[in-house]
């Protein structure tokens, strides 16, 4: 069997952009929670599956082509990890239109930050098999 | 990881319902108060809260700021009291439109918000604590 792959495969800056992404949803939920009593704030998120299998299967990052020179260069639309940020469907907005559920933000951020903690746990461990093969294990 | 900002979107959240609960602390302290600097009993007041948008790369994180503080327009409890010192020649004492249940529940709504926010933070830092310790 070919041994094509190299050191550091792609399971390392896979890991890397998904912990990207995951910083940049914890930071949409954080702004859901400090806005939760702002009248007319609508909540955003990530859709971090769907986000993840993109990037899974382009293999890299996304660039948005300019047609025209007034756009804005680089990544608008996209946050720096590269991943659409939606609005989430509305609920019920109550009295004051503000589409934030608690319940539902607090438990979003837990899971993303178990798995954020867990994919880093990942690369460590990753990391320290590579250098284990280069200590032959020793 | 983008901590500071996720920290400073938590920190403006813990301190705009700080400031939530500073103005329910004064509505329920000035609760009797028949006398203010502008005349006349006490108003009740309230916040205003606003979103904050940021810059064109992070403008879907945004803030929270308190954007006014407002008085409450509605009308004074009018009791009837002859021994007040403010009553009127009926003996009626016009009192704060402050109602003692409205405030106790916007408290617990202003300090389970706050708890929300505490969590958030430390939430935030558990992630950057674990980024730190990749490749360790």
């Amino acid at each position: 069997m070919a041994m094509t792959m190299t050191i550091f495969d792609n399971t390392i800056s896979f890991l890397s952009r998904a912990l990207d992404m995951m910083s940049e949803r914890h930071k949409l939920l954080s702004s859901n929670i400090a806005n939760q009593d702002t009248p007319d704030f609508k909540a955003k998120d990530i859709n971090f599956i769907d986000e993840l299998r993109a990037v899974q299967s382009s293999g890299g990052v996304q660039n948005i082509t300019r047609t025209n020179p007034m756009h804005i260069s680089g990544n608008a639309g996209f946050n720096s990890s590269g991943a659409r940020i939606t609005n989430r469907p509305e609920s019920n907005s109550g009295y004051d239109n503000n589409s934030v559920n608690v319940e539902l933000e607090m438990a979003n951020m837990a899971q993303n930050s178990i798995l954020y903690n867990a994919s880093a746990q990942v690369i460590s461990t990753k990391f320290r098999m590579i250098a284990n093969a280069i200590r032959e294990g020793r | 990881m983008d901590i500071g900002k996720i920290l400073s979107i938590s920190a403006s959240g813990l301190e705009a319902q700080r400031i939530r609960m500073n103005i329910i602390a004064s509505n329920l302290a000035n609760a009797q108060s028949t006398h203010t600097p502008e005349g006349g009993p006490y108003r009740r007041k309230d916040v205003v809260f606003s979103e904050v948008l940021g810059n064109a790369i992070e403008k879907n994180a945004s803030t929270v700021e308190v954007k006014e503080i407002v008085e409450d327009r509605r009308p004074f409890q009018v009791v009837f009291d002859p021994q007040h010192p403010d009553a009127n020649e009926e003996g009626y004492v016009q009192l704060p439109n402050v109602n003692l249940l409205e405030e106790m529940v916007n408290m617990m709504s202003a300090s389970r918000s706050y708890e929300a926010n505490v969590i958030a933070v430390n939430s935030a830092k558990s992630m950057a604590q674990k980024a730190l310790e990749i490749g360790r």
